[in-house]
């Protein structure tokens, strides 16, 4: 805003004084406006805000506390300077604003935008502004900007009118160039408005209200002609209408604004917007449809909770019963199945589908021929879209078998496994439906899913297979190589010795089994403990204890085999002999520098001493959990103990 | 553990195996234990031999082996026809479920644990021999 002294700044001020509105009484006709200026532009707070010499005063205010401020707190006196619309995305991150009392201090305004005040004699007198508590980086959208500017104008026409109104008694004319003007703007609002008064019971109670007025854009919007619908009532021209529709009205008792998000059922669109009272029993609501978005949002959803099932699930059946269901909710259609489908393509087997209430399930073989031409293109993977079976050329000659199933609309949606048409997912509607293309690509999207998950179980069954195939071969080497041992070393060496070697070769034979109940990479360590214990012969005998630890396929092997070597050395000489005990603990270091420690503690066995020769089963207990050492022996007076440790990088290299 | 006293020479162990060298290993094994042992290349044979003889006691066999039955089916057929014999079945694949193994038969994963099957022999034997008497 200009200073004071200099000249325009001095005209600006006489026009404004001139046109006698300042410190006026409060009028509805402006608290319309800033009420509609707040929706349009989805703000709390909206000001006509007129910039006087030492301060701005409010003629119209919502969601705003004070009457009027002083200039060093206006943001209003920017625009009027400016002349034009306004826009401040982030007040703390403008310099002209950043310092602003409001914006640093209560109620710490961060959003602002203001479109002038132009009065007759082409002055700006202030703004009409919109004020948001948090930063807007993408400003207005253009229809709010070209809203925010013509709601400026008619506040500044109405300034000028209030002002002959009251200086030459009750101007007719000026007066209804401002209602045409004023409805002008209504019918081109690109938002449905409706101005309604509320109807009340015996008791005052709110129970239905009239339609006075709606724009062209209610008409396209909610798809009922406007003309004919002025001074009915809703639940007159919405039959079944929801009540929360009706309670709408309530706003004329709360005065307060009520937002909605909410669906007409029986048109199947949603809007979302605002209500608000206007006067004693009349109330405005403006909207916008979000059928679309909302749809959007649903099928998103449906999406991610697929994704879900397909990663949780371990059967194909349970993944497209899951996934029929998740799909057939999100479109509201009435079935949806998968089904799969015969090399040749002439037969369908429909697993359990999804149907809603009092549709007949599907489930069962089914030949495609019966329904018409329904296999349509299937070789080439399209899908087969029909809108409504009786129209459709592919099946109107069929239509009463797809009846008698509650079929009036179909899309069949191929599901391959590596480019073999393997099944068909299929959503049904009992109603004549235009499939949109964001509904075909979200089944085409499930559809893909599935294939993958499809695809995904198929791999690990035959990973599975190849994991027992690689094991039974791997345990009749080791067989192989027991006989051939046998064969060559019987009466040559030691039966003992020829024992050891046998209880070795069976100690890394457990150990594959222990892998191959897992990825063939890695094994819990507690299985690979059980394991060699219980191949030992020591079962029942032991203890262990410790954290959940993933072994790796390397240290798997060679722990096991240090497991089998402590278990046959204590059932020879140590607690095992007797009746003693054996404990197995193992945990992470503390600190967290993954080194594990293994403890092997032998209790209540007879007196030990340590070995005076060393065979190879000591080299190989020195070996320690994944074959390079890390082995502290004791011979302690109580018993034989071991503590191992290795790092758990090594223990999960495979 | 049980009593290892000589079994009386009528303790004849049928082995299957299709792999020579570990049918040769099983017939030494059982041949230390102090059993009689007669040896089958496949389940076919193996029937055959059970035809026409009438001392075996227990039959002793592979589950992966070529020809018309595997020693799963085998021993189903040993368990049909000839309920009194005794079955262990050994493999290097997986341990078989519990429903596909007849009832009372033993299995021992392979490479065999020797010790142990001379105890399962032995256990069997005397099972067998209780049942006769």
């Amino acid at each position: 805003m200009g200073d004071a002294s200099t000249t325009g700044e001095r005209a600006r001020l006489d026009a404004l004084h001139a046109l006698e509105i300042l410190d006026t009484p409060a009028d509805p006709a402006f608290d319309d406006l800033v009420g509609l200026a707040a929706q349009l532009c989805d703000a709390p707070t909206a000001l006509v805000s007129l910039v006087d010499a030492d301060r701005q005063w409010f003629k119209a205010r919502v969601g705003f506390p004070l009457p009027e401020t002083g200039l060093d707190r206006s943001v209003c006196c920017l625009v009027v300077d400016a002349g034009e619309l306004l826009v401040i995305p982030d007040l703390a991150a403008d310099p002209r604003t950043a310092a602003n009392p409001l914006v640093t201090g209560e109620p710490g305004i961060r959003f602002y935008a203001g479109a002038p005040l132009i009065g007759p004699a082409g002055h700006v007198l202030g703004a009409l502004c919109v004020i948001d508590g948090v930063a807007r980086p993408g400003g207005l959208d253009p229809a709010q900007r070209g809203a925010l500017a013509s709601l400026a104008r008619l506040a500044a026409e109405l300034i000028e009118v209030r002002w002959r109104a009251s200086a030459h008694t009750r101007s007719a004319e000026a007066s209804s160039a401002a209602d045409a003007q004023w409805h002008e703007l209504f019918q081109q609002l690109h938002e449905g408005f409706i101005i309604a008064t509320a109807l009340r019971d015996g008791n005052g109670d709110v129970f239905d209200w009239r339609y006075d007025q709606v724009n062209k854009a209610w008409s396209e919007l909610v798809g009922i002609d406007g003309e004919a619908v002025i001074g009915r009532t809703i639940r007159e021209i919405l039959p079944g209408i929801e009540s929360d529709w009706i309670a709408l009205a309530r706003v004329v008792d709360t005065r307060d604004t009520a937002r909605f998000t909410r669906q007409v059922g029986t048109l199947r669109r949603w809007y979302d917007g605002k209500a608000h009272a206007i006067g004693a029993d009349r109330f405005a609501i403006i909207f916008v449809e979000v059928t679309e978005r909302v749809e959007a949002e649903e099928r998103q959803r449906a999406l991610l909770e697929v994704g879900d099932v397909l990663r949780d699930c371990t059967s194909v059946s349970d993944m497209t019963r899951q996934a029929a269901e998740i799909v057939g909710r999100a479109l509201h259609a009435s079935r949806a199945a998968y089904g799969i489908v015969d090399a040749d393509g002439g037969l369908i087997d429909i697993e359990p589908d999804w149907t809603a209430t009092e549709i007949p399930s599907i489930a069962g073989r089914h030949r495609f021929d019966d329904y018409g031409l329904l296999r349509g293109d299937l070789p080439e993977g399209e899908p087969l879209v029909i809108d409504d079976v009786d129209a459709d050329p592919r099946t109107a000659a069929r239509a009463a078998m797809l009846h008698d199933i509650a079929v009036r609309a179909i899309v069949n949606m191929t599901v391959r496994d590596r480019d073999r048409l393997v099944g068909m997912f299929i959503v049904h509607d009992a109603a004549p439906r235009r499939w949109t293309k964001d509904e075909l690509a979200f089944i085409r999207n499930v559809a893909d899913r599935l294939e993958v998950g499809i695809a995904r179980l198929r791999g690990q069954e035959q990973q599975a297979l190849l994991n027992a195939e690689i094991s039974h071969r791997l345990k009749n080497s080791l067989a192989m190589v027991q006989a051939i041992a046998n064969r060559t070393l019987k009466g040559v060496t030691d039966p003992d010795r020829l024992d050891s070697f046998q209880g070795r070769l069976r100690a890394l034979g457990t150990a594959h089994d222990v892998l191959l109940g897992r990825s063939l990479r890695s094994a819990e360590i507690a299985e690979v403990i059980d394991r060699a214990m219980d191949g030992a012969g020591a079962a029942g005998r032991y203890a262990i204890s410790g954290p959940a630890t993933r072994f790796g396929a390397r240290a798997t092997l060679s722990t096991s085999l240090l497991i089998h070597e402590l278990a046959t050395n204590a059932m020879k000489y140590g607690s095992l002999s007797t009746t003693g005990l054996v404990e197995i603990v193992w945990h992470y270091r503390d600190g967290g520098d993954g080194t594990l420690t293994l403890d092997w503690i032998e209790r209540g066995g007879p007196p030990v001493v340590a070995p005076t020769r060393t065979g190879f089963g000591s080299r190989l207990v020195s070996l320690g959990l994944v074959g390079t050492g890390g082995a502290d022996l004791r011979y302690s007076p109580e018993g034989f103990s071991a503590r191992f440790t290795a790092t758990k990088e090594l223990l999960e290299q495979s | 553990m049980t009593d290892t006293s000589p079994p009386p020479p009528s303790a004849v162990v049928l082995i299957v195996e299709d792999e020579p060298l570990q049918r040769l290993d099983m017939l030494d094994m059982v041949a230390e234990a102090g059993f009689a042992a007669v040896e089958a290349c496949d389940a076919d044979h193996a029937v055959a031999i059970l035809e026409k003889r009438a001392d075996i006691r227990i039959v002793f066999t592979d589950i992966d082996m070529p020809g018309s039955m595997d020693g799963l089916r085998l021993a189903a057929c040993v368990r049909d026809r000839w309920p009194p014999i005794e079955i262990i079945i050994t493999s290097s694949g997986r341990k078989p479920k519990l429903s596909d193994i007849p009832a009372r038969a033993v299995f021992l994963p392979k490479p065999i644990d020797f010790k142990r099957a001379i105890d399962t022999m032995h256990v069997l034997f005397d099972e067998a021999a209780r049942d006769v008497r």
